[in-house]
């Protein structure tokens, strides 16, 4: 069984104050880096405005190597640091000290219209005050004149918006969104046309950064909303919530997305129960949250109690809850009987399923029989779950943290590349909440507790492997993985078919038949007259008269019929349970080939893989 | 001299402390006391939310009262919401001192909980409690040693 420890955990946090750190006011750099250009062979300066060095032009601008050495002789000697030298510049850097006592000048910073990540904004540039062309010092009437043209000081330059593709990189891992959509069995649930549309999910994290990933896929992204004691809704410092946002995408890739940034400055995730009732404000279908505090034993603080009964009320208003149980730990609100509570499983490249060691199992001590987890997403093995390559801004925390190393302890990416390998239950949450979108398209009428349900009894079962509190997997429901790795065809399929069924319930009682009136009593007929016999035949006897029939009495309403398949749910619990603003539920129709899938469901219970 | 300007700095940077926003959250007290009396020891849920509910009276009054402070006042769930004001604006309503930042914070001697007494005694009279929340962990990293 894995060892408690809770310093693992401040790693992330110093990460996060050292990138919120280096987000502080504008300072002069230490050292500033600029290009002198010794004084040309050509008749003009590199610096002569409108003029432009192309490869037919270029030799102009060469240099004497007698002037360069001069020039470097003389740089040198005034502090600065040569760092290259050629024909045609001389790369130095100094401080502004430096510049300013060598060429006479001032250094200012301003500010300029620059792309950063492929979004306009401001960056800050050095400039000096005696030259109108931009980051430019003369060297007019300074002892460098007779050797230099000028000085150009270095402007920043961003990197673009991060690739839309993760790097190359030499182990077994995930890739989002295809290798997470198959397993997550979603591929097919989306060619039958079900890939959350229509429904709404919020993720409480670390924020959201502008990605190419998304933004070229065109997912639906909404602006982050800030949660209570958070700055910035562009930011993304830690890099999970972008990260996560990307499981949610490879399960419903046209699920609407709010992000609720609850990650402070420092990177502590704050005033989680104030963003869940801000998050609930907001009537999602679907809240997804990949966080937790360690709970192991009761009773419950003052804080947690307010936590769980906003959780239950969130739920009772028909919106589904989803948490991460924890990688190690007793999570909570995982526990919370009304949520639902994601683990882990590892999906080997063969496909092959077994429990994740990374991720927490266990029967709460806090909620009397609730085990935890339900389901369960796909996640990583120990030593650090590097397993899903997701994209992230680029020098997040994150990225930063798990970059180079040999896999398993480092992911082999870039500290800079905008990607990184992580998983966690973290990852399990957000594509569990990405087939409760499709489940919810499929069916808009399922509340939270059908759609549980639904995963839960769809789920494939997972019998080899242990999870992080030493709890093994076996046939059937266990404490490793809970029900097993969400199946979102069949969990859709399921959710199809409940949807045909809900029409019929429950039914409205019948309104009991008005009693007919009785009819009236027929009026007997006269006896006939005795026919006087033509022949000698006996007189007819007369006909009796009829008795009166008696009303009906009404009918005796009846009974609503009970919904069929397994599930606790009901057909009125759920009804009511969903938003207005759902789906229509028409799940745009069954297919032949769903009916034959779902006859196949039910008659053999087939593995929907082949396996 | 020396003095002077490191108490200077000390004084900017408890300025720039009292001008941060700071969040509680406010627990109100259930509708009926008896019915939540019944569920005291059981955890919160679906079952026992509408012994934990307060009246909607109680969340008029005390979202009103609460705005009149000063405080801005986040949307109610189950049986809380938040309020949020500057470091300075909750120290001088709840008379106390506070410590941290970034938005975790408690009270200097006093845990995670506002003393309800500098409060009016009607709206004190609707309130359960009023915490500061601990933070919370993502759960990307492990709870235990690699």
């Amino acid at each position: 069984m894995a060892t408690k420890k809770t310093t693992a955990k401040k790693s992330s946090r110093s990460r996060a104050k050292k990138a919120a750190a280096s987000d502080s006011s504008p300072r002069f750099p230490r050292r500033i880096y600029a290009n002198a250009s010794p004084r040309s062979v050509g008749p003009v300066s590199m610096f002569e405005p409108g003029l432009m060095a192309d490869s037919a032009t270029v030799g102009n601008f060469a240099s004497d190597p007698s002037d360069v050495e001069r020039a470097v002789n003389l740089l040198s000697d005034a502090g600065f640091d040569v760092l290259d030298a050629n024909e045609y510049m001389i790369n130095i850097c100094g401080s502004k000290t430096t510049y300013e006592r060598a060429f006479g000048t001032e250094l200012t910073m301003v500010e300029r219209t620059v792309l950063k990540h492929g979004e306009e904004t401001e960056g800050t540039h050095i400039d000096s005050t005696n030259s109108d062309i931009d980051g430019l010092i003369p060297v007019a009437g300074t002892r460098f004149d007779e050797v230099l043209e000028g000085v150009a000081i270095e402007e920043p330059f961003y990197l673009d918006a991060p690739a839309p593709f993760p790097p190359p990189v030499d182990y077994f891992h995930l890739s989002v969104p295809g290798d997470v959509a198959v397993g997550l069995n979603a591929e097919r649930a989306h060619r039958g046309g079900i890939t959350g549309k229509g429904v709404d999910i919020v993720m409480t994290d670390s924020g959201m950064a502008p990605h190419r990933f998304f933004s070229d896929r065109g997912y639906r992204v909404q602006p982050t909303v800030l949660g209570p004691g958070t700055s910035d809704p562009t930011e993304d410092a830690i890099g999970h919530g972008t990260g996560e946002a990307a499981n949610i995408f490879a399960a419903a890739p046209d699920a609407r997305l709010t992000p609720l940034k609850i990650a402070s400055a420092s990177g502590a995730l704050v005033n989680t129960t104030a963003a869940l009732n801000l998050a609930a404000s907001m009537n999602p279908d679907i809240i997804t949250n990949s966080w937790s505090s360690n709970r192991r034993f009761g009773p419950l603080s003052a804080t947690a109690q307010a936590q769980a009964t906003a959780v239950a009320a969130a739920v009772a208003n028909g919106i589904t809850m989803v948490f991460s149980a924890g990688n190690g730990g007793w999570g909570f609100p995982a526990q919370h009987p009304d949520v639902i509570a994601a683990g882990g499983v590892h999906m080997r490249q063969d496909g092959s399923l077994e429990a994740s060691d990374y991720a927490s199992g266990f029967t709460s001590n806090i909620y009397p029989g609730r085990k935890v987890p339900d389901v369960s997403g796909l996640v990583g093995m120990q030593p650090k779950a590097a397993y899903i390559m997701l994209p992230l801004p680029e020098g997040s925390s994150i990225d930063v943290g798990n970059s180079g190393g040999n896999h398993p302890n480092g992911d082999e990416t870039a500290s800079n590349d905008g990607w990184a390998a992580f998983s966690g239950t973290s990852a399990a949450a957000p594509q569990i909440a990405g087939v409760c979108a499709l489940i919810r398209q499929a069916c808009a009428k399922l509340g939270p507790a059908a759609i549980k349900s639904i995963l839960m009894s769809t789920a494939r079962d997972v019998t080899t492997g242990t999870g992080a509190l030493g709890q093994n997997a076996t046939v059937g429901f266990d404490t490793a993985t809970g029900a097993g790795l969400v199946d979102a065809r069949r969990a859709v399929l399921i959710a199809k078919l409940r949807c045909i069924t809900v029409p019929f319930l429950p039914l409205q009682p019948l309104l009991p038949l008005q009693p007919l009136q009785p009819t009236l009593p027929l009026v007997p007929f006269q006896p006939f007259r005795p026919v006087t016999p033509v022949l000698p035949f006996q007189p007819i006897t007369p006909v009796l008269p009829f008795r009166p029939i008696r009303p009906f009495r009404p009918l005796a309403p009846l009974p609503p019929v009970l919904p069929f398949g397994p599930g606790p749910f009901s057909g009125a619990e759920d009804q009511s349970a969903a938003p207005a603003d759902a789906g229509t539920g028409d799940a745009g129709g069954l297919t032949p080939e769903d009916l034959a899938e779902l006859e196949r469901l039910v008659l053999d219970d087939d593995d929907q893989f082949g396996a | 001299m020396t003095d002077d300007v490191t108490t200077d700095r000390s004084d900017d940077r408890d300025d720039e402390r009292r001008q941060q926003s700071a969040t509680a959250l406010v627990v109100l007290k259930a509708a009926d006391p008896a019915a939540r009396a019944r569920v005291a020891d059981q955890p919160p849920s679906i079952e026992t939310l509408d012994a934990l509910r307060p009246s909607d009276d109680t969340i008029v009054a005390a979202t009103d009262a609460l705005r009149r402070l000063g405080f801005e006042v986040g949307p109610f769930l189950g049986n809380s919401m938040a309020i949020t004001g500057t470091v300075a604006h909750v120290e001088a309503v709840f008379g106390v001192r506070l410590e941290g930042g970034d938005g975790v914070y408690s009270v200097v001697g006093d845990g995670d909980e506002l003393p309800l007494d500098a409060l009016d005694a009607t709206l004190a009279g609707r309130i359960e409690r009023i915490v500061f929340e601990p933070p919370m962990e993502l759960d990307e990293e492990p709870t235990w040693t690699p």
